[in-house]
């Protein structure tokens, strides 16, 4: 069967004879070099436009600010940025401008010269246990940043298990971090003293603590003794006590008190070494009714920078900084300007005072520095168009370059 | 200046050139498609020529299976409805070899590559499939599903492919 069918077939196939085009051979070497120098081209093609896009992506905008990398010496950021998810270990980042505590009881550090915020690892930092125990007892920050941002300073808290159950908590040293050097030492506290009720810096480097003093009478929840004023100096150990207590401004004439939690106040409270106690009213119509008002420092002899902290309600208000002037200071331009409006909730704040420019009595100062305008470009929104519209090029170049493959 | 490649290449067509425009026409079952299948397969071996380490006829009639089915694909979305209308009618021949021509026309193909390799090329199904990228069980079920076809289409061709497959 096969075989009839197989001359049948050549017999059919014999009735056609015809030459192939003798030119078959150059337009086959000449379809050759096309198809090279259109892959050629097609590659180059999408390597300019890869290229060109990236260019445009990541070179500098000509109508926004150009970047100006890290701040030379540091800013108070405008924004506090969210924390990222890592943690900080190398401690030497040469100088903060805020470190708060979160709410989860983590110290937060703001580089002052990024802007970013990094959540931290310190050494003999109190835990979270530590600061649910001593909630009654705190009346300010723990984490005490230098007015010039290179040292932290805090108590190495520590809970204790009596063995029954019953936890107490007690403060050994102080520590503290040189940004700089990324080390941190600890230093004795000062005689008789224990946890303190707060810690921050005086203008000279000193660490400043407020301890309970001696009770006088029997002490209750609502008899607690007086807060006592130490200042510690942190490379000799030496101590003394400090006639005044609180945040203690430049030349130690006065003082802003710091408030316990449950103190409502509608003014900031002073305290001067001649024992008058006067007090910078709030304005009603800025200050948010019910916050509790926190002193951080001061940024000029008479010139506070306080931590308002509205309380919760249904329009929920972030905490924010705000310029205060003590009452030493009469028809001052600075009565109150807050110039961080949105700050992360925290159990406590502490800033690096001298970052703050000087005062020039022009409401419109900046005092902060906007680093939002000097991130990476592939931060910026207004870029996202251009990504998409790269890629989309740069998928149609591939999508070219397979066809002149599959046409080749 | 000729170089070593375009002088075998021209050998390669000169001495195989008959032997491909037949198999082209068993193929395409039409003159001019043939010879432009030859043309199309012998371009794509020039462009080619220093890469195919191989039998160059192997590669030249590889190219001419494929790219007959790939044309035959274009063909039927352009021309199914003039052949629905217009194509006329089969006259009635007496000689075998009509009919045989006539009832290849009718395959697919597939079909028509698969007979031809088979009974005019002579391969085995083992080396049919290879060549068209098939399977061996596709190319046997491919065979026996063509000479049916053509058993229908022509009777008088049993004397050819047999009574049944």
């Amino acid at each position: 069967m096969t075989t009839q069918l197989r001359e049948e077939l050549t017999a059919l196939a014999d009735t056609q004879t015809f030459s192939p085009d003798p030119a078959a051979w150059d337009r086959g070497r000449r379809a050759r070099r096309n198809a090279r120098v259109i892959r050629v081209a097609a590659v180059a093609a999408v390597v300019a436009i890869v290229v060109g896009v990236g260019a445009v992506s990541l070179a500098p905008d000509r109508e926004a600010p150009q970047p100006a990398g890290e701040v030379r010496g540091g800013a108070i950021p405008s924004r506090i940025p969210v924390t990222k998810q890592d943690f900080l270990t190398d401690l030497a980042i040469g100088k903060a401008s805020i470190a708060y505590v979160d709410e989860n009881s983590m110290p937060v550090l703001v580089d002052a010269s990024t802007g970013e915020a990094h959540r931290t690892v310190l050494p003999d930092f109190p835990t979270q246990q530590a600061f649910r125990l001593t909630r009654d007892l705190r009346r300010g920050s723990w984490l005490a940043l230098s007015p010039d941002g290179l040292r932290l300073a805090y108590p190495t808290v520590a809970v204790q298990d009596d063995g029954t159950g019953r936890r107490s908590f007690i403060t050994a040293w102080y520590r503290v971090v040189d940004l700089t050097s990324g080390t941190s030492e600890l230093v004795a506290l000062p005689p008789g003293t224990g946890t303190p009720l707060a810690m921050s810096w005086t203008a000279d480097g000193r660490i400043a603590v407020d301890v309970l003093g001696t009770p006088t009478r029997r002490v209750t929840k609502a008899n607690t003794p007086p807060a006592v004023g130490w200042t510690v100096d942190p490379a000799t150990g030496d101590a003394s006590t400090s006639p005044l207590t609180g945040i203690v401004a430049p030349g130690g004439g006065i003082s802003a008190v710091l408030p316990r939690e449950s103190d409502l106040v509608d003014a900031v409270q002073f305290q001067t070494s001649s024992d008058t106690d006067p007090v910078s009213v709030l304005p009603t119509d800025r200050y948010p009714e019910g916050a509790v008002v926190q002193p951080l420092g001061w940024v000029e002899p008479d010139v506070l920078v306080a931590w308002i902290d509205p309380p919760p309600s249904k329009v929920t208000e972030p905490p924010r900084l705000a310029l205060v002037a003590s009452p030493e200071r009469p028809g001052s331009d600075v009565d109150f300007r807050e110039f961080l409006p949105r700050l992360p909730p925290a159990l406590s704040m502490s800033i690096a005072v001298d970052l703050i420019p000087d005062l020039t009595g022009d409401p419109d100062q900046e005092l902060t520095h906007d680093f939002s305008a000097t991130s990476p470009a592939d931060e910026d929104p207004d870029r996202l168009p251009y990504a998409l519209g790269g890629l989309a090029a740069l998928a149609a170049g591939l999508a070219f370059v397979r066809m002149m493959q599959k046409r080749a | 200046m000729i170089t070593d490649d375009e002088a075998g290449f021209a050998e390669f067509v000169a001495g195989r050139q008959a032997a491909l425009s037949r198999t082209a026409y068993l193929l395409t079952g039409d003159h001019h498609l043939a010879q432009d299948l030859v043309q199309a397969a012998l371009l794509q071996a020039a462009k080619h020529w220093k890469r195919i380490h191989t039998s160059p006829e192997a590669y030249v009639r590889r190219a001419m299976y494929h790219q007959n089915i790939s044309w035959w694909r274009r063909r039927r979305i352009l021309e199914t409805a003039l052949v629905e209308h217009d194509s006329p009618s089969v006259a009635p021949d007496t000689d075998l070899r009509l009919s045989l021509d006539q009832a290849l026309g009718h395959l697919t193909p597939r079909q028509r590559t698969v007979l031809v390799l088979r009974f005019y090329e002579d391969l085995t199904e083992a080396e049919t499939a290879r060549a068209l990228g098939l399977s061996t069980s596709t190319v046997k079920s491919t065979t026996r599903q063509a000479l049916a076809r053509l058993r229908t289409l022509a009777p008088e061709l049993a004397q050819l492919i047999g009574a049944d497959a």
